[in-house]
């Protein structure tokens, strides 16, 4: 079992790396969570994420990326990610899983420019909640703890 | 980035009243220019240091900066509210370091002198040891206190000059735009819960003081983002801020209201309610109707305006946000957003306010990273120093003088960077006066 989720992480990893995006957004459960909080225990309801996105901003996230030019992303994030350490453990009717992510990202483009061809590293422990159903795993949650996360954060404008 | 053998400040800013008005390039770019405005502008300012809220009990503690000078903003055992510098009185080490806490005193870890809450000097540690202090020993009556600290309507304010003018009086006209938004709470008051969005950018502080009341790039820099709102409208957390309709609706509604240059250097730019029968009759009617009974009229289309402000030279109010800046260097700049809290409102307001806040702010967010990634292409773009000038000419024949000594302008004019620069140029010709 704990190969099958560590490969379900593995090709989730892959697939925002491709910018496989369709294909990402389906690996959601569609009541599933993609959050990056802010700090780590927070009154309910009363603080701000970086990222808190249910299906539709999910979905608007993508189509965004996808289809749109905005100054934050031109040129578009490449990103490849670094998954290991991975714990996981049957909490219920759900795969609670535990991951160190390095995710290295940098911008292509003239390298002179500010901003552009600098390497990037985002450190987090990535915790996942997978439903497991037939047509394998899906993620209930995806809950990114940005190591830095009390600092100051760049540009971060693409899906990691 | 680059010095200037001699600063003449008086030839920075050039403006031909009604025609005309032209910003150096090193005026962004000038270590020694940055060097001034530490001293001339940031140490003779109001400087925003908290909201009341952040400090719920005694010994509650924000850290802040008045330039390059640490500050801590302290509540004591009595529930007065304490600015000092923060630095230890002994040999220098800053007492607190965290962004903001709750301590029973502050503590100097380097050698354990320690203050109370009220700023006092209240052990000196191993006093009589053999070669300690003696019976003549002046021990410091406690730390030093920053000049000023003000209130207004909860937000606290501080100055290093300790003969500028009273808060309320600097605020001017910029009042307006603060009561109004505080005034969108039944009870009139605003909470802070939320810790801040810390962003950081590589460009100049002024480039953020700018573009906080720059309504005209918003359709260009946040082009794709009214393409979104147009497709995804309220789904994902719109709240009817950055109202999700066409773009020619968005530009329609954006050639609506007013834009300020104010004396003291803050800018606004308000435009009224798309559709103030919409909030009337919509989820928080009631809310509305009882502000429309209590307020009146005039002053409801205030309330339900949307303004977005900066105070001279680092805070901001935008949206359902405080916004604090913090130079760094000549070409880096901290931000700090701290979204607000509506007192009386329903819940689901304020989660609803919440979601907008995430979809735009942020660094993942739809907006902020496109205006920082801007501010890095500008001072980029302002290394070709061959040009010698920004041009800020936008609405200077329709804008009006008032009886204030302020300047009014069309919704596009660019009035409030324009308050920015004069009250800029005024600052730095005292500097260099005294330099």
């Amino acid at each position: 079992m704990l190969q099958d989720i560590t490969q379900f992480i593995y090709r989730e990893a892959r697939l925002l790396d491709d910018r496989r995006f369709d294909d990402w957004l389906s690996l959601f459960d569609d009541d599933g969570l993609y959050i990056v909080p802010l700090v780590d225990e927070a009154p309910p309801g009363r603080q701000a994420a970086i990222v808190n996105d249910d299906r539709m901003a999910r979905e608007e996230r993508v189509y965004h990326l996808v289809n749109h030019w905005f100054p934050a992303q031109q040129p578009p994030s490449r990103t490849l990610h670094f998954v290991s350490n991975v714990v996981a453990d049957e909490r219920g009717d759900l795969w609670s899983v535990s991951s160190s992510q390095l995710i290295h990202e940098t911008r292509g483009g003239d390298w002179t420019q500010v901003g552009l061809g600098e390497k990037n590293a985002i450190v987090a422990r990535v915790d996942y909640l997978l439903r497991r159903g037939d047509r394998g795993f899906r993620i209930h949650e995806k809950r990114v703890h940005l190591l830095d996360r009390a600092g100051w954060q760049g540009n971060l404008a693409f899906i990691y | 980035m680059s010095r200037t053998p001699e600063i003449d400040v008086g030839d920075y800013v050039r403006e031909i009243p009604g025609q005309q008005f032209l910003v150096r390039t090193e005026a962004y770019t000038d270590e020694d220019v940055f060097e001034l405005e530490m001293t001339h502008i940031f140490e003779r300012t109001w400087i925003y240091v908290g909201h009341e809220t952040e400090f719920a009990s005694a010994g509650s503690f924000k850290t802040a900066y008045a330039g390059r000078q640490p500050i801590v903003v302290i509540r004591d055992k009595e529930g007065k509210i304490g600015a000092f510098f923060n630095r230890c009185m002994h040999r220098g080490a800053t007492l607190l370091r965290e962004p903001q806490g709750v301590v029973q005193e502050m503590r100097c870890p380097y050698h354990g002198w320690v203050f109370d809450l009220a700023g006092r000097t209240r052990l000196v540690s191993e006093r009589g040891d053999p070669g300690g202090y003696g019976a003549n020993f002046i021990e410091p009556e406690g730390l030093l206190r920053v000049p000023r600290l003000e209130s207004y309507r909860g937000l606290l304010f501080v100055s290093l000059d300790a003969g500028i003018e009273p808060l309320a009086s600097y605020l001017g006209e910029l009042k307006a735009v603060i009561d109004a938004k505080l005034d969108l709470s039944p009870v009139g008051r605003i909470v802070i819960a939320s810790k801040p969005y810390v962003c950081r950018y590589k460009g100049n502080w002024k480039l953020q003081t700018e573009n906080i009341v720059d309504a005209y790039h918003f359709m260009h820099t946040h082009g794709a983002f009214v393409k979104l709102q147009a497709k995804y409208g309220d789904s994902t957390g719109d709240f009817g801020v950055h109202k999700g309709r066409s773009s020619r609706e968005m530009r329609e509604q954006r050639f609506r209201g007013e834009t300020w240059s104010c004396r003291q250097g803050h800018g606004f730019a308000r435009v009224p309610a798309a559709d103030p029968g919409y909030l009337l009759d919509g989820e928080f009617g009631r809310m509305y109707r009882e502000l429309l009974d209590k307020h009146g009229e005039a002053a409801f289309a205030g309330i339900t305006a949307k303004a977005t402000s900066t105070v001279f030279p680092s805070m901001g109010m935008i949206h359902q946000q405080i916004r604090v800046w913090r130079p760094i260097s000549v070409d880096e700049t901290e931000v700090l957003i701290y979204p607000y809290e509506i007192e009386g409102a329903p819940d689901a307001f304020n989660a609803g306010m919440l979601r907008s806040q995430e979809r735009f702010y942020g660094p993942s967010g739809f907006g902020m990273a496109d205006d920082t990634e801007i501010f890095a292409r500008v001072t980029q773009g302002l290394r070709a120093s061959s040009v010698e000038w920004l041009v800020f000419d936008r609405g200077m024949d329709s804008d009006e003088r008032t009886a204030s000594g302020d300047y009014r302008g069309l919704p596009s004019s660019e009035a409030p960077q324009r308050a920015l620069w004069r009250a800029w140029e005024n600052m730095m010709r005292q500097a260099s006066k005294h330099a």
